[in-house]
């Protein structure tokens, strides 16, 4: 009898199993091709420490997929048009094999045809540092509504939120950096009338305004220098203006800008004359690595809008002394804008001062909205200017952020919609040679396609900030230090 | 006995949602459409279960799901209408474990007009009403086991898991306190619905009786230039200088003005002013998700030719109830290769010219239209009224062409400048060769005589902002 039910069972499961799978009565082709994933971690190269690289196939065109992963010994097969990972499987099967390279076989149905692809994911053996701000903000068009400043775990998907609308007012709140990639020393702007410059020194809260009478606005965008007494930054009056040509969007611009030098420890904002020309504008400032220059944008004043496809805006390189804050008058073009018929941005140096990175757009400082926009990298040592083409996406990338070692990059691309950020990490090897970006993984392999906001200004810290909005809000309700002129 | 009070309840139960009903449907419809194109819901896991996370979770999932139907006939009054008569009948219900059948039918119809009041504010969210429903059933759930201790433990532990899945009883975001209709607000959200939806003729029949609010004039104003005869209704309804003609994203503007100030360019044809509306839109939007913008972005960048992000925000609309055929439709659109009529007629006013506005200067804009585009008629109208509002009669003389001459406006504009530059003498100038009309002369001499007889002519409007 048990015999009987058993065979009975077997012939039950054979016929929901025919019944089930959509087989045709020719039974399978097999096509190998070029299977389009989302978002795209084929052949990319990843730190060993990221979070799962969770992804899924278009379920217009596959029916049903089978995706199996092997390095070394190790054999994962996942089943689905979503491709999730657990973390802490995730974790088991990347550890140990740093240097070595995942392979991954994908064999997919589509109208009873069969496809196979394959491609590989190179695990670096240059480790990444651990954690990324970024502000949440719907594309810009001068107004904001709810915006946070959140710090993501690189290695999972945890994310704490560091500052928000709802302990603030609903103010604006901006340009979250470390120093030196460090999480105990980092900076943020929250704007409005309690706002003010939020100095974060080893989780000791200070709130500046970093504005004196001689100053044309308050600080705008800058960094801090590696011992953490002064900072340099620009200050600018931004004026936004909208194309008419359609696609184009907003231009923002300044009509005026200057940089100034502020001591933390004196609470003393230092303006040089020769950093405050009216027939110049300077913006963009940042330091060497090594403290000792700052970097900054520079362009001869014009009359905006109207020349604004006129405006190119060189990299420059002026001594620094780290003891005084002083700037010297000298100035050296690293990179000229006219000479290249483009205006360069946002630069910044990687931690070990070999390379210099900065965005190169064809006109003017808003190089968010310009698709031709791009990262150029500049070899510090020969002076020699490093390809990167093979990097560049469809729409802009610009913003990034070195990681500690110098070996990892994150930018914010507008690649594919061309309309909202997304943070994309890219490995850099010794010879300055980029390895193919891979936007930040999420829990859901379909967060993108159904996410609303950009990701803001990523910048990578090797530890927590340990901020978070309580400690935000307190500082936000307290009184501001005002600094003085030197 | 017991029957006759069941038959009592059921009929005061259908008397509460007829009145709630027929009030939502027949006097206060568009709030509710509105809501919906505040919204989204999608019908996509991933979405669900990353949008609808923690506290309140349900409630929100609740309100989304529900409130996608507002948009078709009678959903919205039908679910607004259950939802108020079943917190009359579980608050009925609450109140009878301590108190006799006339205070508690007198307490829960009170309840039931706040309720019902509340629901006719703008700002009001479907949720709030749900998350009172929720809380009632709960403490009616928690009062009628008060007597049984093995039954009220359990009771109680509920109070925590709904506050997970409703969020606390009480917040500052569960809307004013109390709410009474406002039928200004309702008129100006059926004209916005409706010019949404291209019904020009309904949004004229909308706005005939002139409420002499702003925004309607607005509406009014681009229903006649989408029939083409802008300056020919113009002064036949309030307007309110070119604020009537244009409205300015700002933050100084409320968040329905900045979502409407696109309105007029997606017809004129700039794209980037419209689409800063739209967004401006979304992110005041209670989800900065709103299906209204995300469908009109769609369009915009479209038509444009941003294909990956109209792209992505058809794919969106493709998971969702209202527009899934729609985006479906639309979809193909996508790449360089695809052209439909209604994308031929919308790229065929675009600019083709790159200037940089600082949003405030219309003149060039709509010069920057006309020069692309000379059929741009909506536009010329637009530019027309735009120098008449601003008292410009240089720059109008500039813009006018021959053709356009026909309309009375223009022509009385033309003649208060021909009369100015011929200091007062129009009998020096041969006026027809203008191609003015001498009814109109004759006109303008009645006018002296008796100017508040001519209230809707230029001459008029003139007058009274010159003098």
């Amino acid at each position: 009898m048990k015999k009987s039910v058993a065979l009975f069972a077997a012939f039950i499961s054979l016929l929901l199993v025919c019944c089930c799978s959509r087989v045709p009565s020719g039974g399978f082709q097999t096509s190998d091709i070029r299977v389009e994933i989302f978002p795209d971690y084929k052949d990319v190269t990843i730190p060993s420490n990221i979070a799962p690289l969770n992804f899924h196939y278009d379920e217009k065109l596959f029916s049903k997929a089978t995706t199996s992963f092997s390095v070394g010994d190790k054999r994962t097969v996942i089943h689905g048009l979503d491709v999730r990972w657990n973390v802490k499987k995730w974790k088991r099967f990347i550890c140990g094999n740093e240097g070595d390279s995942i392979m991954v076989s994908a064999r997919l149905v589509s109208d009873g045809v069969v496809m196979e692809d394959k491609w590989h994911i190179f695990i670096s053996s240059d480790p990444m540092d651990g954690y990324l701000t970024y502000r949440l903000i719907e594309p810009s068009y001068q107004m904001w509504n709810e915006v946070e400043i959140v710090e993501r775990n690189v290695g999972t998907f945890d994310e704490t939120v560091i500052c928000d609308h709802l302990h603030t007012d609903n103010s604006c709140m901006n340009c979250h950096i470390h120093v030196q990639q460090r999480g105990d020393l980092s900076m943020f702007y929250i704007r409005g009338p309690r706002g003010g410059a939020i100095l974060n020194e080893g989780g000791k809260l200070r709130k500046l305004e970093l504005r004196t009478d001689g100053m044309v606005s308050g600080t705008v965008y800058g960094e801090i220098h590696p011992e953490g007494r002064f900072g340099v930054f620009s200050t600018n009056v931004v004026i936004p203006g909208l194309h008419s040509f359609p696609g184009r969007r907003m231009e923002v611009y300044d009509t005026a800008s200057d940089l100034s030098v502020v001591d933390f420890e004196e609470n003393k904002i230092i303006n040089h004359p020769h950093l405050n020309r009216e027939d110049k504008f300077e913006t963009f400032p940042c330091f060497s690595s090594d403290g000792n220059s700052i970097f900054y944008c520079a362009a001869d004043t014009l009359s905006l809008p109207g020349e604004i496809k006129d405006l190119k805006y060189s990299l420059v390189r002026s001594s620094f002394n780290p003891g005084t804050g002083m700037v010297a008058e000298q100035v050296d073009t690293i990179w000229s804008g006219p000479a290249h018929n483009a205006s360069a941005c946002h630069p910044k140096t990687s931690p070990d001062g070999r390379w210099m990175m900065f965005t190169v757009a064809s006109y003017g400082t808003f190089p968010i909205n310009h698709n031709e926009s791009e990262l150029r990298l500049i070899d510090l040592i020969s002076g020699e200017e490093v390809p990167l083409d093979s990097i560049k996406g469809d729409h802009s990338d610009t913003y990034h952020s070195w990681s500690s070692n110098g070996r990892w990059f994150v930018f914010a691309s507008k690649r594919g919609d061309g309309q909202y950020g997304k943070p994309y990490f890219c490995h850099l090897d010794a010879d300055g040679n980029p390895g193919k970006p891979f936007v930040l993984p999420q829990r859901s392999p379909r967060f993108y396609d159904n996410y609303l906001k950009s990701f803001n200004i990523p910048d990578i810290g090797s530890s927590s900030t340990g901020l978070d909005v309580r400690k935000t809000h307190k500082i936000f309700k307290s009184g501001k230090e005002v600094l003085t002129e030197l | 006995m017991q029957k006759i009070i069941k038959n009592k309840r059921l009929a005061v139960t259908c008397a509460a949602f007829l009145l709630a009903y027929c009030f939502f449907q027949f006097f206060y419809s568009y709030h509710l459409i509105r809501r919906e194109q505040l919204t989204l819901f999608l019908y996509d896991i991933d979405y669900i279960l990353d949008t609808y996370s923690g506290p309140g979770w349900l409630a929100r999932l609740t309100c989304d799901f529900l409130e996608q139907f507002f948009c078709f006939p009678a959903a919205g009054p039908v679910v607004i209408a259950l939802l108020l008569v079943a917190i009359g009948n579980v608050s009925y219900s609450f109140f009878r474990c301590f108190s006799g059948k006339r205070l508690s039918l007198l307490l829960s119809s009170l309840l039931f007009i706040w309720s019902f009041l509340r629901e006719t504010d703008s700002q009001f969210s479907t949720r709030y009403t749900v998350v009172m429903l929720a809380y009632l059933s709960l403490l009616l759930l928690v009062f009628s086991c008060r007597r049984d201790w093995k039954r009220l433990i359990p009771a109680l532990l509920l109070i925590p898991l709904s506050v997970w899945a409703f969020g606390t009883p009480f917040h500052q975001y569960y809307g004013r306190v109390a709410g009474t209709p406002d039928y200004k607000i309702e008129k100006v959200m059926a004209l916005d619905i409706e010019a949404s939806r291209e019904n020009w003729d309904k949004v004229l029949r909308l706005a005939e009786d002139d409420p002499k609010i702003n925004e309607a004039s607005y509406f009014y104003n681009l229903a006649n230039a989408m029939k083409g005869r802008l300056g020919e209704k113009l002064l036949d309804y309030s307007q309110n200088y070119t604020r009537s003609l244009f409205l300015w994203v700002s933050d100084k503007s409320s968040p329905f003005i900045n979502s409407i100030a696109g309105e007029v360019w997606y017809h004129l044809g700039d794209m980037t002013l419209a689409e800063q509306s739209m967004m401006v839109g979304l992110q005041a939007s209670p989800k900065h998700s709103g299906a209204k913008f995300i469908k009109r972005l769609a369009q915009i960048n479209l038509i444009t030719g941003e294909y990956g992000a109209a792209r992505k925000y058809l794919s969106m609309l493709e998971h969702t109830l209202k527009y899934h055929k729609w985006a479906v439709d639309m979809l193909p659109l996508t790449t360089s290769c695809c052209e439909n009529e209604w994308l031929k007629d919308k790229r065929s006013i675009l600019s083709n010219t790159d200037i940089i506005s600082d949003m405030a200067d219309i003149r060039p804009i709509l010069l920057g239209l006309l020069d692309a585009c000379r059929d741009n008629s909506a536009a010329h109208e637009y530019l027309l009224c735009y120098d008449l509002m601003n008292l410009d009669l240089v720059s109008f003389m500039e813009d006018l062409t021959p053709e356009m001459m026909e309309t009375p406006l223009y022509q009385e504009a033309a003649l208060i400048w021909l009369n100015l530059v011929n200091d007062n003498d129009l009998s020096r100038i041969d006026v027809a060769s203008y191609g003015i009309d001498k009814k109109t002369v004759d006109r303008l001499y009645r006018f002296y005589k008796m100017p508040e007889t001519y209230r809707n002519t230029y001459w008029y409007y003139y007058m009274s902002h010159t003098m």
